[in-house]
């Protein structure tokens, strides 16, 4: 009966997985609708919409390895996505970059310094979320290819 | 014994962090909708929009309830947590019916760049919401089942063995 439980909750928790990535997609579809990516600002903007839903990502990804751990399923395309998170999350510091030095060439701003520390929050947190995921996919790679023997 | 107290009063934390989660989107969510105004096409419109844009908290916060009933072994909380999830899943397709006409109506009123937004938040709301409506479904299905069979059981009703906890513990 426990490992009826544990089917039964793990399978609960697939569904609860997918259900939040339909929904994160969606967000980020509807913001990226309306994204300006020719100018500075809009290339900053990547990554500070990407840092948004970031921190759902990361749950959904703990609840998602939860749900393979407890079913006994393979990691397989939901390990791939799940790095695939990581990485990105990592690349989105280029953008912002880019798009910091193109505003400091062309536009003088007033506040530097508090322009500065908004842009390295948004930096800190994606690279931070991403090195995270990418932790999470080593991890749960290794626990789940062990829970499997 | 002592390890399988902490442990149980941990999930007991569980609870409580979601229904905190549950109380505070649904009270913030309630102060955004207000004032109601039911009988109006685009608010009943918005209204569907901004519910299902708060699925991901919602979701996390049942998920924190149900690991936490499932893990300390609450047959009967599980069973009721259930059926509220059935109706739940009821309710949401009942509201996407409606919502389906009520985008009709919307999206004729609205013109150019508008139109497209209206389409786009319909086509977000129909995912998210039918997604929603099949994981509550048959989450119910799963739990109100699993209650059942649970409680009318004969002999140990925690998943969590105390005895092996207490062996373990050092």
């Amino acid at each position: 009966m426990l490992s009826d439980a544990k089917s039964e909750g793990g399978k609960l928790l697939l569904g609860v997985a997918l259900v939040v990535l339909i929904d994160q997609l969606c967000g980020l579809s509807s913001m990226l609708e309306r994204w300006d990516g020719g100018s500075p600002s809009g290339l900053m903007a990547l990554g500070t919409v990407w840092g948004d839903h970031l921190a759902s990502l990361a749950i959904l990804a703990v609840v998602a390895v939860a749900g393979l751990a407890l079913t006994g399923r393979r990691f397989g395309p939901t390990g791939i996505g799940i790095l695939a998170f990581g990485v990105l999350s990592l690349l989105t510091v280029v953008p912002m970059l880019e798009g910091y030095a193109r505003i400091l060439e062309s536009t003088p701003i007033l506040d530097l310094g508090r322009f500065q520390l908004g842009l390295g929050r948004q930096i800190a947190s994606n690279v931070v979320f991403g090195a995270f995921l990418i932790v999470l996919w080593v991890g749960g790679r290794r626990a789940l290819a062990g829970s499997r023997q | 014994m002592e390890d399988y107290r902490r442990f149980h009063a941990g999930l007991g934390l569980l609870y409580l962090l979601g229904g905190l989660i549950l109380v505070e989107q649904a009270s913030e969510l309630i102060l955004t909708l207000t004032p109601i105004h039911a009988e109006a096409a685009p608010w009943r419109f918005g209204a569907v929009g901004l519910t299902l844009g708060r699925t991901t908290a919602f979701l996390f916060a049942d998920t924190l309830i149900g690991v936490a009933a499932f893990t300390r072994g609450d047959w009967r909380f599980v069973k009721v947590w259930g059926w509220l999830h059935l109706l739940l899943g009821v309710a949401v397709l009942a509201v996407l019916a409606g919502f389906a006409l009520d985008v009709l109506t919307v999206r004729r009123a609205a013109t150019g760049a508008q139109r497209r937004n209206v389409e786009l938040t319909s086509l977000r709301a129909v995912l998210v919401g039918g997604a929603v409506a099949i994981l509550a479904l048959r989450a119910g299905l799963i739990m109100s089942r699993f209650g059942k069979r649970k409680t009318t059981e004969a002999g140990p009703q925690m998943v969590f063995d105390p005895a092996a906890a207490a062996g373990r513990g050092n």
